[in-house]
């Protein structure tokens, strides 16, 4: 591949990464995947975000830009903000997450005009989505490269170089970076002696604020025997990352999204689901084969099982991140080696 | 079994639970889930249950019907079997499902569920859909 080398005006940017979409999920992979690549030599990537937790890029040393839905809809005034970003930075190369036609379909006139690479990384999405807009087709045609960020059920996936490259979760911290469980405990207020439950309330919709409800009623009916510390949305607990603390916790509680069950798998810690519908997001398939809570009664039952067994201490997380595989699958795309740009 | 779960819970909104079921109750026939169900042995009697697992079906009883055998169970044969109140009380006494029948025995045994919410159990819920309209929502994920 030709590298199209790095440098260039001074308002560019290498890399700008499209993440708009609601929750964490998209502002948490794209830190991942461009504090990694300025890991490996390659800092400057630029955000672009619709979240309300954009703040969360300049705390990690990340520039983003943020647009709100007054300004970002219809489909055509979110195209010409996404054109206008790329006009002013110049990348050589955009990264869409999740959605290859953007978040409100406005991104195929974008990418037919964009003479950059192009590249996609890619979590579940519903068949039902696929299908309807072809997406396959549309990445075939549109994306350099694609990056499964999980395991894609249903047809392959392929872009116009090839297969999807498998490259793990992506998660924005490696193992090292982790607190230890001493350390996460402490700062999370938990007793040594005591299971520690955390609650991780997430994303939008009709249920927010309802599995800490959830939890609380468990927390009473079993004695308040364990710990509990409630994170997300109108939790105490405002950490984040909060796979930072996940060496501390005994028993982690949340849906099934993308970057709790990820992390969960990663570090080890085991976790209790309650899968959440979502437009796009396939949570009860993620969960599938995990431990899935199907009642209020049912949640009781696996955390009092959790409080008889008491804390059991586990090795040190080790795990490969999937952001390092990610960014180093972009700088081969951008055809420039780590010497290259240091 | 690819079939949902039967039992119907709920306090305010009666509702199916309709997770994927893993077993058939023998004594109502209801087919149910891991959360919803207990092992055989959890009921006296169970030899005389009237339903019978079918090919692929674990066999068990739900929830409901435990409770309804616990709540009705009399000291009338203690004396040559032990109580049957103690027989399920010491069996489920740990188990939430039965914490309102043993640890608030002021309530009806039958209303464990009053300490969650309509809105607590609908965390739970998967039925309903959110497929189509995409490409319109701006909070969308």
């Amino acid at each position: 591949m030709t590298s199209r080398g790095l440098s260039g005006p001074a308002n560019s940017a290498p890399v700008v990464y499209y993440a708009l979409g609601g929750g964490l999920g998209h502002v948490t992979r794209s830190i991942a995947i461009l504090r990694q690549m300025a890991k490996r030599g390659l800092p400057g990537g630029i955000a672009l975000t619709n979240s309300p937790h954009h703040a969360l890029y300049a705390r990690e040393g990340l520039v983003a830009a943020s647009i709100g839905p007054e300004a970002g809809q219809p489909a055509d005034a979110l195209a010409q903000w996404v054109a206008g970003r790329l006009a002013h930075w110049l990348p050589q190369l955009l990264v869409v997450d999740a959605f290859p036609r953007g978040l409100l379909g406005e991104l195929p006139p974008v990418l037919a005009r964009f003479a950059g690479r192009t590249a996609l990384v890619l979590r579940r999405l519903r068949e039902g989505y696929a299908r309807e807009y072809r997406l396959r087709e549309f990445v075939a045609a549109h994306y350099d490269v694609v990056l499964a960020a999980e395991v894609l059920p249903g047809a392959p996936w392929v872009s116009r170089t090839g297969a999807a490259r498998d490259v793990g979760p992506v998660l924005v911290r490696d193992a090292e970076e982790l607190r230890t469980r001493e350390d996460a405990r402490r700062r999370l207020g938990a007793a040594a002696d005591r299971i520690l439950v955390v609650g991780v309330e997430s994303g939008p919709g009709e249920h927010a604020g309802a599995l800490h409800s959830v939890l609380s009623r468990v927390w009473e009916r079993l004695g308040r025997l364990f710990d509990l510390r409630l994170a997300g949305a109108g939790g105490a607990v405002s950490h984040y990352p909060l796979i930072e603390l996940l060496p501390g916790v005994d028993v982690v509680v949340g849906a099934g999204g993308y970057n709790l069950f990820h992390e969960c798998q990663a570090v080890g810690v085991p976790a209790v689901f309650v899968p959440q519908r979502r437009r796009y997001d396939e949570q009860f398939a993620r969960v599938a084969g995990a431990t899935v809570a199907s009642s209020p009664e049912h949640l009781e039952r696996i955390l009092a099982s959790h409080v008889a067994a008491g804390p059991r201490l586990r090795p040190a997380p080790r795990y490969t991140n999937g952001a390092a595989s990610a960014a180093g699958a972009l700088l081969e795309l951008l055809g420039a080696s780590d010497a290259s740009i240091c | 079994m690819a079939r949902g779960c039967e039992v119907v819970s709920g306090f305010l909104i009666k509702h199916a639970c309709d997770y994927p079921a893993t077993a058939r109750c023998l004594a109502c026939g209801k087919r149910v889930c891991a959360g919803h169900s207990r092992p055989l042995d959890g009921v006296r009697d169970a030899a005389d249950l009237p339903f019978k697992a079918e090919p692929g079906e674990e066999a068990a009883v739900c929830v409901e019907c435990v409770k309804a055998r616990a709540a009705q169970a009399q000291p009338v044969d203690a004396r040559a079997t032990g109580d049957p109140r103690d027989w399920y009380r010491d069996r489920y006494y740990d188990d939430p499902y039965f914490w309102g029948m043993y640890h608030h025995p002021h309530y009806h045994p039958y209303s464990v569920y009053d300490d969650y919410s309509a809105s607590d159990r609908a965390a739970f819920e998967r039925d309903g859909d959110m497929a189509g309209g995409y490409e319109g929502d701006f909070a969308g994920t």
